[in-house]
């Protein structure tokens, strides 16, 4: 029998680490049983599949176990992505607000029902509303049916432009409303251009990607109660910008009339 | 996924990593945070992978200081290669591409800036898959008409030296003569504005070889300022390989982004148009490539 490789003895010495981040990460993408074993395995066979390529390419920026969570992650994702295509909140969900966006996440990503979704919101403080405002937020969601498990490449699920997805999935008919979607998309889009980068990224990832202070905080490292304020500092220059573009509260909904929760 | 692409996907996932261990300098930082804002996977994915390495603490015990004085060296990396014969000419070819490879991967945007000569010259093995490698035209014209300039501030010299230097070993490597006599002569019209550098504009009548000329150029480097000279050297890189420039490139101006709106509105549009990512540039993206040099180059 030949000897093992190097990178062969590395990645069996880490494969406890990695077995427990690919575990962990499965729990956390509500994979249970075969399917989170499923995935285990898949991780495993993907570091030997391409003979350690995620080992060999460590440049050592990262720690070794940031590097192979992020790692183990995006390889995660993208079979989240080739499984049920990419997910992006509805136009809809973006006006209502950033726990609308989470909503909607949990019913139409997670497979959650309402009543899992307002549990969930609710178990974590209700992010600012009551169950019964909750509730009104999720009637307030074009109906999407929760992704189901299909067969797409990898490539397939690339190509997809998601802005053509997200006019797909607002459920708006009228060209009145498309147009004012259309208007107010661009005028946001203009608006987070004219913002610091760092800025730009906070309010993205609260108001369009609908994730909670504390994750953003986690995620970028930095302090958590001073994001609160500068969430709503930004939201005023935000609403300046859009209102100085033409783009009115009714157009913008709930995304600049409701203060950060 | 192809090789390439997974390659992309483990350096982006290092600088990702990096972000959450907060290793990354200030201006890598914020140009890490600009490329994110536009990529919503990889935003989910930071969130989502920093959420598991705060659950999941023992998972970063296996670290070591990011400026390590070993610090490039590869954690995995064999300090002994085994030679085997049956493989020896296979292993030699694919050494040296890979050589370069290496160091050019060493390049990342939270790393010293280090000229190397991956840097200023595309891998052999890159540079031929397409046939002869030749200097892009658009970099030859900017070359000559920019090096003719004089007055120029220290900054803009220093970025047209660097386009020069990496024009000049393209130029050397694909044995174009009339166009590497170009732009030595235009290097050592611009030499001739920098105090003290007579002995390097002589040199560069003497030297021929390419590694020779990269350690003439290492030297012209330490003369000017060092970043804006990577930057040139980047954007010239980028007329050839985009996509083994571009996370250099980016890093290296993003202080210049910071402060100018036309760069930025440059980089901004490589990102948009997935540019950065394709290997030979398109003639839509040579135009902006040459737009951010004669703007960084006056």
């Amino acid at each position: 029998m030949s000897q093992p490789s190097l990178y062969e003895s590395q990645f069996l010495e880490l494969l406890p680490t990695i077995d427990r981040i690919a575990g962990s990460l499965a729990r956390a993408r509500r994979l249970t049983g075969a399917d989170a074993d499923d995935f285990v395995s898949v991780v495993r066979a993907r570091f030997v599949e391409t003979d350690y390529a995620a080992l060999r390419q460590h440049r050592g920026e990262a720690s070794v176990g940031t590097y192979l969570t992020v790692v183990i992650t995006r390889w995660l994702q993208d079979q989240i992505v080739a499984r049920d295509g990419r997910w992006r909140p509805t136009a809809a969900a973006v006006r209502a607000g950033p726990v609308a966006i989470l909503m909607e996440r949990l019913i139409t990503r997670m497979g959650s029902s309402v009543d899992e979704a307002v549990a969930q919101l609710m178990t974590e403080g209700g992010h600012g509303y009551s169950e019964r405002e909750l509730r009104a937020l999720a009637r307030q969601l074009p109906p999407r049916p929760p992704m189901r498990p299909r067969l797409v490449s990898e490539l397939d699920a690339r190509d997809v432009h998601s802005g053509a997805r997200e006019l797909a999935d607002s459920g708006l008919t009228s060209q009145d409303n498309l147009s004012a979607e259309e208007r107010f998309s661009s005028a946001l889009k203009d608006a987070l251009a004219a913002l610091e980068e760092e800025d730009r990224m906070l309010v993205t990832m609260r108001f369009l990607d609908g994730h909670t202070v504390a994750q953003i905080a986690r995620a970028l490292r930095i302090e958590q109660k001073p994001l609160y304020r500068r969430l709503d500092r930004l939201m005023v220059t935000l609403r300046r910008t859009l209102e100085a573009d033409g783009i009115t509260a009714e157009d913008a909904g709930e995304l600049l009339s409701r203060a950060d929760q | 996924m192809s090789e390439g692409s997974d390659a992309r996907m483990m350096s982006d996932a290092e600088q990702v990593a990096a972000l959450i261990d907060g290793r990354l300098s200030p201006a890598a930082r914020t140009a890490l945070l600009a490329r994110l804002s536009q990529d919503p996977e990889w935003r989910d994915v930071l969130v989502m992978a920093a959420e598991q390495v705060d659950q999941v603490p023992d998972a970063t015990t296996a670290s070591r200081p990011l400026h390590d004085e070993d610090a490039t060296m590869l954690p995995f990396a064999p300090r002994v290669q085994r030679w085997r014969w049956t493989m020896a000419a296979a292993a030699v070819m694919l050494g040296v591409a890979g050589l370069s490879y290496w160091t050019h991967s060493q390049m990342s945007i939270a790393t010293p800036p280090v000229l190397t000569l991956a840097m200023v010259e595309p891998p052999a093995a890159m540079g031929v898959s397409g046939g002869s490698l030749s200097v892009s035209p658009a970099l030859a014209r900017w070359t000559r008409v920019r090096a003719a300039t004089n007055e120029l501030p220290s900054r803009a010299v220093a970025v047209r030296l660097g386009a020069l230097a990496s024009a000049t070993l393209q130029a050397s490597r694909a044995g174009d003569a009339t166009n590497e006599r170009i732009y030595r002569e235009d290097m050592k019209a611009l030499l001739g504005q920098l105090p003290g550098s007579s002995p390097f504009a002589a040199a560069l009548d003497s030297t021929q070889n390419a590694q020779s000329l990269f350690e003439l150029f290492q030297q012209v480097r330490a003369l000017v300022d060092g970043r804006a000279f990577d930057a040139g050297a980047m954007l010239a890189l980028a007329h050839v390989r985009i996509d083994i420039a571009s996370d250099r490139l980016t890093a290296l101006l993003a202080t210049d982004s910071a402060s100018d709106t036309e760069v930025a509105r440059h980089l901004a549009r490589l990102h948009e148009t997935g540019a950065l990512n394709g290997p030979a540039p398109s003639s839509a993206t040579v135009a902006t490539l040459d737009s951010l040099l004669a703007r960084l180059g006056h």
